[in-house]
């Protein structure tokens, strides 16, 4: 099941495992013999994790972490390094998405998407490192996105943030290397999962007819919704890939979840000068923005 | 009566010598700095190449001054045509190193403030129905090193957000490019270079990986590659190319480099190019019989 003999189940933390991805995450981890903690902002939110978990028949340790919080990220690493061998591996999937236009956006909302996507990771990421330093092993696994690679209409605070987390996980992934730590960026394509459902926020201003978006959002979340309903990747692969990045003996930079995916990001590398630019801005084009909303 | 553009960071390296380079070709530059204590070295510039430029102050990350300057420029020419996102600022250190307000400052000016200077250009933009916005990246914000984390996360998420506002605002007419410099001498990496304030802690782990990787930076600088010339040349193509690029790339090594890493296949770039710097720093380090990295 594993590729190294292992004498102590080693630790796995998990950050946003409420629902979505990263439920899915640590249940699939837990499976496959892991010392799971699966962590999440509230609480009160853990009964679909443990009601899966019980049906699975696996054990995890679900325990309070907001990535927001310097305090609960302190308490919590503690604990895990108390009870455990001490963390092997770390996933910083929590996320969250505030979409529409960019002149739709408030800078707070902006800002919210930046608190978690990126100083969130960092944070946590920041409070684990030593311990992986010490132990001269360990595995950082990022949860970006297509998003991280190709940036798309109505979502200028998700594209970004998950840029920023390609360039840290780049960067951070050269300077942990000599100590034995593995950096892994995960992107995977649309997921029919709680980040278009109850997570997906929508800005504020979005929702206003007066905003010049306003019709251009509209045709926007349709479209949204479609390709939610036909995913080009599921939980469980994401899930799978987790793992593999956590056990291969040299793991990749960046795992591409999903053929769809796979495809889409092969063609914007290879294709010549910026012709996938074009043809991507013109079918989203076509299909958002040219349904000309008032006559 | 000639385009007005906006630069921000105006006061020294690139976006002096872009804010000079517009001016002589025929735009109404409005050169914006963070302290008006600049503007005599921008006018004193401006003056020796006999040109006319408009010193404004404006500091990305103080909505009130962004405000104020937007509206002056509104009220003078009825629009903005151009708006160039120069204002940046670098902080070199190993991740370990940074602390969080560092990395935040790095995101106050090169993420956010970009942004707020944008939101607060854009309704004055989209009515002409024309214009331009152009967001100085870096080879940074498409292939990160080490020691840089902070700077080329903000970079790359410059790049994304550029990406998507392009789609977003081409229908009003409006484009947005990238402009990716390679090393330039400038101040940002010379007096202005910022380092973390750990990272200069020889007790720290990466210290000595750090001095060594500092050093390399020193060399390719020393080089000048490319000068604030090419990278204003390349600010006034993207204002004025019919259908301007999304992306620039400056510089004939910047240019090599970033298309190596995308058509060498799979990860053999990262695997011989970022090995490659991680071998000459770990061994630079090691013949320098500095401290090596420890397990602290």
């Amino acid at each position: 099941m594993t590729t190294r003999p292992m004498t102590t189940r080693p630790t796995v933390l998990i950050t946003g495992t409420s629902s979505g991805l990263g439920l899915e995450i640590a249940l699939y981890l837990a499976q496959c013999g892991f010392e799971v903690y699966a962590t999440m902002r509230d609480l009160s939110r853990r009964g679909p994790l443990e009601r899966e978990a019980a049906r699975r028949n696996v054990r995890l340790q679900v325990l309070q972490l907001d990535v927001t919080d310097q305090a609960s990220i302190q308490a919590t690493v503690t604990t895990v390094i108390e009870q455990s061998s001490g963390i092997y591996g770390l996933i910083n999937n929590a996320g969250i998405n505030v979409s529409g236009y960019f002149e739709d956006l408030s800078e707070e909302e902006m800002r919210q998407v930046f608190e978690v996507n990126i100083f969130g990771t960092m944070a946590v990421t920041r409070a684990v490192l030593p311990y992986m330093r010490a132990a001269r092993r360990g595995r950082i696994v990022i949860m970006s996105s297509i998003g991280g690679k190709i940036a798309w209409l109505g979502a200028t605070a998700y594209c970004a943030s998950k840029f920023a987390l390609e360039g840290f996980g780049e960067s951070l992934a050269q300077e942990v290397m000599p100590f034995g730590v593995y950096v892994s960026l995960l992107e995977p394509g649309v997921v029919k999962t709680e980040l278009f459902g109850r997570n997906h926020r929508v800005a504020a201003r979005a929702l206003d007819s007066q905003s010049p978006y306003h019709e251009w959002s509209q045709q926007l979340q349709g479209l949204m919704d479609q390709l939610a309903r036909t995913p080009a990747t599921t939980a469980e692969e994401v899930a799978k890939t987790v793992y593999r990045a956590l056990t291969d003996k040299r793991p990749r930079w960046r795992y591409v979840v999903g053929r769809r995916t796979k495809l889409l990001i092969t063609l914007r590398r290879h294709l010549p000068g910026e012709l996938f630019e074009r043809i991507w801005t013109r079918e989203a084009l076509r299909r958002v923005t040219e349904p000309k909303p008032s006559p | 009566m000639s385009d007005s553009v906006l630069i921000t960071g105006a006061g020294t390296g690139l976006g002096l010598a872009t804010a000079l380079y517009l001016a002589r070709q025929g735009f109404k530059v409005y050169a914006s700095v963070q302290h008006l204590g600049q503007q005599e070295e921008v006018d004193a510039a401006a003056a020796e190449r006999g040109v006319s430029l408009r010193v404004l102050q404006l500091d990305v990350t103080d909505q009130a001054s962004i405000e104020a300057t937007v509206d002056t420029i509104v009220a003078e020419c009825g629009g903005i045509y151009g708006l160039v996102n120069n204002a940046g600022i670098d902080l070199r250190g190993f991740f370990e190193d940074l602390s969080e307000e560092e990395i935040r400052r790095v995101f106050d000016v090169n993420v956010f403030g970009t942004m707020a200077v944008t939101r607060a250009a854009l309704p004055h933009m989209r009515p002409t129905r024309r214009g331009r916005i152009v967001i100085i990246s870096s080879v940074a914000g498409r292939i990160a090193v080490m020691a840089s984390s902070a700077y080329s996360s903000s970079k790359f998420a410059l790049e994304g957000f550029s990406e998507s506002l392009a789609q977003e605002v081409m229908p009003f007419g409006l484009y947005v490019s990238l402009i990716e410099p390679g090393f330039v001498m400038t101040p940002i990496f010379s007096i202005n270079r910022r380092r973390a304030k750990m990272a200069m802690d020889p007790d720290r782990p990466y210290y000595a990986w750090f001095v060594q990787h500092e050093k390399m930076i020193d060399d390719l600088v020393q080089k000048r590659w490319i000068t604030p010339r090419d990278v204003a040349q390349a600010v006034h193509r993207a204002l004025t190319a019919k259908r301007p690029r999304l992306r620039y790339v400056v510089g004939t090594r910047a240019k090599l480099v970033i298309s190596l890493r995308r058509h060498i296949p799979g990860e053999l770039f990262e695997r011989i190019f970022f090995a490659e710097v991680a071998r000459r720093v770990t061994s630079g380090a090691r013949e320098q019989g500095s401290k090596g990295a420890s397990d602290q």
